[in-house]
């Protein structure tokens, strides 16, 4: 199953000829070692952008033939942006990394796991539902048999078990089931919006989902649940470009139609992603025209509250709270105010900064799950920030961050609950019930 | 020693899978921060001075050369391999060890970064006065290496000026102690050899530094300039008048452009150049000073004289120098940047044959540097990926250096000689200086194997009669 | 004894008058030994020719400079001829819009100060070892002597740009070497520099020195106090260093030292603790430290507070920097410590020094640079009473030098009688690197004839 791509050198090497010019900007400065978190805890130049665009310009000048020992320098990238954004001559480090994943998935293929994960699954949600219901019962009864049927994990290999445990509950019935519970939306509404579920809202962090209509409706919305499919980051993360593309041109679809100004969505990884996929879509002329008409409607749920106002705060959150910037929400999006504002707005919120608050967490979608032990080191760096602000509360708004730092102070043991910005927002809406 | 063995016994050194020797892993160690590139046999990662005696034991055994690396951004091929061998790799020796306010000393690991020393420092109400550029990531053990400046080195000197000791793995594999916490010691100033010795004479694995008391108050000017001349005019004529500020940094038109599109600083994008000016001390008389330099900046044609009002904005107009060779990276894909040092009254002369220079070689040359301390930087764009320019480049370089050396300069004021400036050595000295060097180097590493080819050019010692020990 | 043929040689390079012998030179005796000759050479290419002719003959060489240190290190092996460069004393280049000063090694500190002063606005070089007016830049730099302005300005390491020294080896070409430059900034191949500076003459003798200059400070004062306490003074200097005061110098001394000064009331019984603050800079921030330690040394006890200025300030510096030799003129048989410990532990070895000297019964003279860790203690010795005290003063001086090495620091012996450096090691442990000093000496100096035995290990 993996070759040494020999036989397709050449097309290796025109594959990647497209950001030659990109990787050979890097003056090989050094000034992304100190920002990139990977290499903070390797000390490993194959870990940081310069090494990245080095490898990358030796495959392209024929130096180095794509093979199995380009798998961890590629793929071991939280793709945070860390590095570009400090990079002094601008190399868009994180393109030129998905590139080269892009053409490894070409020339060496993908683990049959991952390309049934990312092929059929994803693209089915009925599919989906049925795998991760068994992984979570195969959490809940630990049985092997469970274990085994979780084929999905094998990819993921040594540090199955822990990963297990990342998530604290996997729940039995996932949020779209749910969605029922929800009850009718408000009438008369201001205004209608449209809500993509992401797949870690729905199947990891139903609650999520919930607070997110809540607060939605009390800016005076009608909010109508999408339903789209995974968004595809994991895919194009992976460098599978045709899964990507099934899975963009299947939310394209569902999207292109609505009569909604606005498409909002909880999960930082999944609002930051939509949003490329005009860019992503370029070559493409029906879907690349859909995203781009689409495109303005797409807002995370923070953005849009910043457009239309907050909600009205009739209850209040007495306790510390701080902030953790996902890193597609920081630098791929550029919100960094948008949560802050709306977090101290809220009555009786102490904030407090937290230290190095968009240094990445470590869980890069399913980084944790592919790369745990360097995750979990990049995770600490995370935690012990956190210790710092005596936090009571640490508000995020990406489901992975979510769980991942959940996590992390399950694993620190610290006193601090966890929460996304909609259920934060969702606790003030309305006084405790007496 | 067959290359498996080697390997197995590095492995036993360090650990599995802190050893890379595959081609694939080897490519990402074949550069530093400049344009010289070499290829190790082998990477080792190592985090303690016993393990670094044992692979330089090894190697001693094996023949093979050794060097240390650090971040790795070395502008003059220091941290690249000239004869292939094992690369020692700091990076993992992270850790500040101790800060000694009492004793005003800090020590520390090879690999801490310049800037996390400083950061350290900064709430104690203490700095570590070398500050180069790249502090960012440069490490302590890569600022003794090459005696580092700084912007601050104006007032308060080099790293030589503030190492007090160091631990050394010499290259036959011993650990030593030269130096320490207290000011002097007896015998020749082996550390004062040590410090810009470029990784040639031993492997350093632990460094006291002298800290001093931050100062109680700092005032930072951005002068704006419509002549390269007068903004140099305005340096010699500021330390003319007696005063020696912290820093006064200048950056020219083209590096600006690049600077402002990284960091949105404030740098102006149609002035011909800039000076960056620093007065530190007590507040008293801070106000006087600062006027008589206006003074001097407005007698010179300034166009505008800004003081950072805030810590933010000084910080934004250091950021974008301190990124300065980074930045033209939005200009041409790959820079060579020239180190020669002149005396400061010479600056406006060799900052023409630079203009010079490029014109001949039609190279498009940017200027940022210490003008201070008359250590210039010209850096000179071009891509690297054409090897026709890379050769003019190389001529250009060598030209710069000459003009430097021409007027009463040095080739280096703080990148070091490396591989990069090897033949310029014969610029500046005779063989008899350069043999002198030799005897050094002789009598710290008589085989030859602690980081080879660096330094000091080849040369034949046939010419003296004296007999050797 | 010089062989008539070889004297002629000498004679030939450096002319009648640069050879001395006999009793013209019984003052260049070094632990008790005489040269056979005394040259005084007047180029440095008549300092080449000599060492060649040296090394042909197998002479050992001793350089000489002011003659104000030559107690410094074990007593030589042997001395065939002194080579004293008191006639290569011209000025090359002063660049006062460069700072930098150019002279040839043999030209007295006092006669560097004075040309620069005429410089431009007003320049001076930043070092102010003992006996200024006698030492030679060559002595200077082969001693790395250093006085009080080091604290800030720090010692000829920290402040020489460049050197040219002559190195005993046969070279067709000649055996002058170079190294370093005039700019600030300068790192050109090893920094050879760092190896010549306080190397004594046992690698090279020092021809040529450029070094840094600094334009004169606009003001200068001294503050100078009495305390009734011996800690007070140091718990000053604590505070002084902790604060974001920049004094220029932070001198401490004994009532023994203090006696030894021109000051028109002698220091009475209570005032045993001493310590001058020199400063330099602009108007204002002199002040405000005048001020400010004014107000510091009251704090700790101090009554006697005197600012002094102009030339009282300039005697009081002087009289300290002639503190060795007075000493010596009171006793012929006197001992010189100079003790460097990290900067907390300088009160303790004070204390010692003190307690010792009581125990002992001898004066003993102290003198430091606090702010730099550096101690000088001057034992005053007449011929009988060290005769008496021999052995119970090595013990001291071993047991003081165990204590600074287990602080850390290093005990060194400035000067003593010639005896007394057979009994007790004069440099102390170097540890580990002692084998490249000797890879060192023997690379640069490997027919041993430039001061033999002078040095660490006996290099």
């Amino acid at each position: 199953m993996k070759k040494q791509g020999t036989l397709e050198k050449r097309t290796a090497r025109q594959a990647l000829l497209s950001i030659y010019d990109e990787v050979a900007k890097c003056n090989k400065c050094g000034f992304c070692l100190s920002t990139c978190p990977v290499y903070t805890i390797t000390g490993e130049e194959r870990a940081v952008a310069r090494g990245h665009n080095v490898h990358l310009q030796n495959l392209i000048e024929g130096n180095l033939e794509m093979s199995e020992e380009l798998k961890a320098p590629l793929f071991e990238c939280l793709l945070c942006r860390a590095c570009v954004e400090n990079c002094m001559s601008g190399v868009m480090t994180h393109e030129n990394v998905l590139r080269g994943r892009s053409v490894y998935v070409e020339q060496l293929g993908e683990p049959r796991v991952l390309q049934f994960v990312l092929r059929k699954l994803l693209p089915n949600p009925k599919k989906m539902d049925f795998y991760v219901r068994l992984a979570a019962l195969g959490k809940k009864s630990r049985l092997d048999r469970a274990a085994k049927a979780l084929g999905v994990l094998k990819w993921f290999g040594r540090d199955r078990d822990k990963v297990l445990d990342l998530v604290q509950r996997m729940p039995f019935r996932f949020f779209r089931e749910r969605v029922a519970e929800l009850g009718p939306n408000p009438q008369p509404a201001h205004a209608k919006v449209a809500y993509f579920v992401g797949c870690a809202t729905n199947y990891a962090l139903p609650e999520v989902g919930f607070s997110t209509v809540k607060v939605l409706r009390a800016v005076g919305c009608s909010v109508q649940i999408l339903g789209n499919v995974c968004c595809g980051l994991p895919a194009s993360s992976y460098g599978d470009h045709s899964a990507f593309k099934n899975l963009a041109q299947r939310n394209l679809d569902i999207m292109a139609n609505l009569e909604v100004a606005t498409i909002v969505t909880d999960c930082g990884s999944c609002s930051a992603f939509l949003k490329e996929y005009a860019d992503l879509l370029a070559d493409d002329p029906e879907y690349g025209a859909k995203a781009a008409a689409v495109r303005p409607k797409l807002k995370a749920l923070s953005e849009y509250l910043k457009e239309i106002g907050p909600p009205e705060f009739r209850g209040r959150v007495d306790a510390r709270v701080t902030y953790h910037d996902p890193c597609h929400m920081s630098r791929y999006q550029d919100l960094v105010n948008e949560p802050r504002d709306i977090i101290r707005s809220i009555p009786g919120v102490e904030y407090r900064e937290l230290p190095e608050a968009d240094w990445c967490c470590g869980a890069a979608g399913t980084y944790n799950i592919a790369y745990y032990g360097q995750s979990m080191q990049v995770l600490s760096r995370k935690m012990e920030n956190v210790k710092k602000t005596k936090a009571d509360i640490l508000v995020t708004t990406c489901p992975a961050c979510y769980i991942q730092l959940a996590y992390g102070a399950r694993k620190h043991a610290l006193r601090c609950e966890v929460l996304d910005l909609a259920d934060l927002i969702a606790r003030a809406l309305n006084p405790p019930h007496p | 020693m067959k290359k498996r063995e080697l390997i197995r016994k590095m492995e036993s050194i360090v650990g599995r899978g802190n050893v890379l020797h595959s081609r694939t892993a080897l490519l990402v160690y074949e550069y530093d921060g400049s344009l010289q590139r070499g290829l190790p046999d082998a990477v080792a990662f190592a985090t303690s001075a016993e393990q670094i005696s044992r692979l330089v034991r090894l190697a001693n055994t094996a023949g093979i050369p050794f060097l240390p690396r650090g971040s790795g951004t070395n502008l003059s091929g220091g941290s690249v391999p000239a004869k292939g061998g094992i690369v020692i790799e700091l990076s993992r020796m992270n850790r500040i060890l101790e800060i000694d306010l009492k004793n005003q000393r800090a020590v520390a690991e090879p690999g801490v970064y310049n800037l996390t020393l400083q950061d350290a420092l900064a709430p104690l109400g203490y700095y570590y006065a070398p500050d180069p550029a790249s502090q960012k990531v440069a490490t302590l053990g890569g600022n003794v290496g090459e005696n580092s400046g700084g912007p601050l080195c104006l007032k308060y000197g080099v790293t030589t000026n503030h190492v007090l000791g160091l631990e050394v793995v010499l290259p036959d594999g011993d650990v030593v102690q030269t130096g320490g916490k207290a000011q002097e010691y007896p015998g020749y100033d082996l550390k004062g050899l040590m410090v810009g010795s470029e990784g040639t004479i031993g492997i350093v694995t632990k460094i006291t530094v002298r800290i001093m008391r931050s100062p109680e108050t700092v005032k930072t000017f951005l002068a704006i300039y419509d002549s390269v001349e007068d903004a140099g005019q305005t340096v010699s004529e500021i330390i003319a008048e007696g005063i020696i500020p912290a820093t006064l940094e200048m950056m020219d038109k083209l590096v600006m452009q690049a600077v402002e599109k990284s960091v949105h600083a404030g740098y102006p994008l149609d002035a011909e150049a800039v000076l960056i000016i620093e007065l530190d001390g007590l507040s008293d008389g801070m106000d006087r000073l600062a006027q008589r330099v206006i003074e001097i900046c407005k007698k010179n044609r300034v166009r505008a004289v800004k003081v950072a009002a805030t810590e933010i904005e000084r910080e934004k107009l250091w950021t974008g120098r301190k990124g300065a060779f980074g930045a033209v990276g939005r200009l041409a894909p790959s820079y060579m940047v020239n180190d020669g040092t002149v005396p400061r009254t010479q600056l406006p002369r060799v900052l023409k044959k630079v203009a010079e220079i490029g014109e001949k070689y039609d190279l498009p040359i940017g200027n940022v540097f210490h003008a201070g301390d008359g250590n210039l930087h010209p850096l000179i764009l071009f891509d690297e990926r054409d090897k026709d320019q890379l050769e003019l480049v190389r001529k250009a370089s060598y030209e710069i250096l000459q003009a430097c050396v021409d007027v009463g300069g040095t080739i280096s004021g703080e990148h070091g000689i490396g591989t990069e400036k090897l033949q310029a050595m014969w610029l500046l000295f005779g063989w008899k200086d350069l043999n002198a060097m030799w005897k050094v180097k002789r009598a710290f590493d008589p085989r030859n194997l602690c980081n080879p080819g660096k330094v000091l050019p080849e040369m034949e010692i046939e010419e003296s009669k004296t007999a050797h020990a | 004894m010089l062989d008539h043929s070889v004297r002629g040689k000498f004679k030939e390079i450096v002319g009648e008058a640069g050879l001395k012998e006999g009793r013209e030179i019984k003052g260049f005796s070094i632990d008790g030994l005489v040269p056979a000759v005394v040259l005084f050479p007047g180029t440095p290419e008549e300092i080449e020719r000599i060492v060649m002719l040296a090394l042909e003959e197998g002479l050992s060489i001793i350089p000489w400079g002011g003659g104000t240190q030559m107690g410094l290190g074990a007593p030589p092996r042997h001395v065939d001829l002194v080579v004293c460069l008191s006639r290569l004393d011209r000025i090359l280049d002063q660049d006062h819009e460069n700072m930098s000063f150019t002279s040839e090694a043999g030209i007295r500190l006092s006669a560097i100060q004075k040309a620069l002063r005429h410089l431009g606005q007003g320049f001076f070089l930043p070092l102010d070892p003992p006996c200024a007016e006698e030492v030679t830049l060559g002595g200077v730099v082969a001693a790395n002597a250093s006085g009080p302005s080091r604290f800030r300005h720090g010692t000829p390491r920290d402040l020489i740009l460049g050197i040219e020294v002559v190195i005993p080896e046969e070279i067709e070409t000649g055996n002058k070497i170079r190294a370093g430059g005039k700019t600030a900034k300068n790192v050109s191949g090893y920094d050879m520099s760092k190896l010549y500076i306080g190397s004594l003459g046992t690698l090279a003798i020092v021809v040529e020195v450029t070094c840094r200059i600094l334009p004169m400070p606009e003001d200068q004062a001294t503050v100078m106090a009495a305390f009734p306490r011996p800690e007070a003074p140091w718990a000053c200097t604590r505070a002084l260093l902790e604060s974001q005061l920049t004094p220029c110098s932070i001198e401490l001394y004994n009532r023994e030292t203090a006696s030894l000064l021109p000051m028109r009331v002698r220091p009475s019984a209570e005032e045993v603790a001493w310590a001058a603050v020199g400063l330099e800079g602009f108007t204002e921030g002199v002040e405000r430290h005048i001020v400010q330690i004014e107000r510091l040394v009251r704090s700790q006890g101090a009554e006697k507070i005197v600012i002094l200025r102009g030339p009282h300030e300039a005697s009081l510096w002087k009289n300290l920097g002639r503190l060795g030799l007075q000493v010596r003129d009171k006793g012929a048989r006197s001992i010189g410590l100079k003790v460097s410990v990290p900067l907390s532990m300088a009160q303790e070895i004070s204390k010692a020094i003190s307690n010792q000297g009581l125990k002992m019964n001898v004066p003993c003279y102290q003198l430091s640079h606090a702010g730099s860790g550096i101690l000088y203690a001057h034992i005053c010795l007449s011929e009988g009473i060290y005769g008496e005290k021999e052995q119970a003063l090595s013990q001291m001086v071993n047991a003081l030098r165990e204590q600074v090495e287990d602080m850390g620091g290093s005990l060194v012996i400035e000067y003593s009688p010639a005896v007394f450096k057979q009994r007790v090691d004069v440099w102390g442990e170097v540890g580990g690197v002692f084998p490249i000093m000797e890879r060192l000496k023997r690379e640069f100096d490997p027919k041993d004839i430039l001061s033999p035995g002078r040095y660490v290990g006996g290099i």
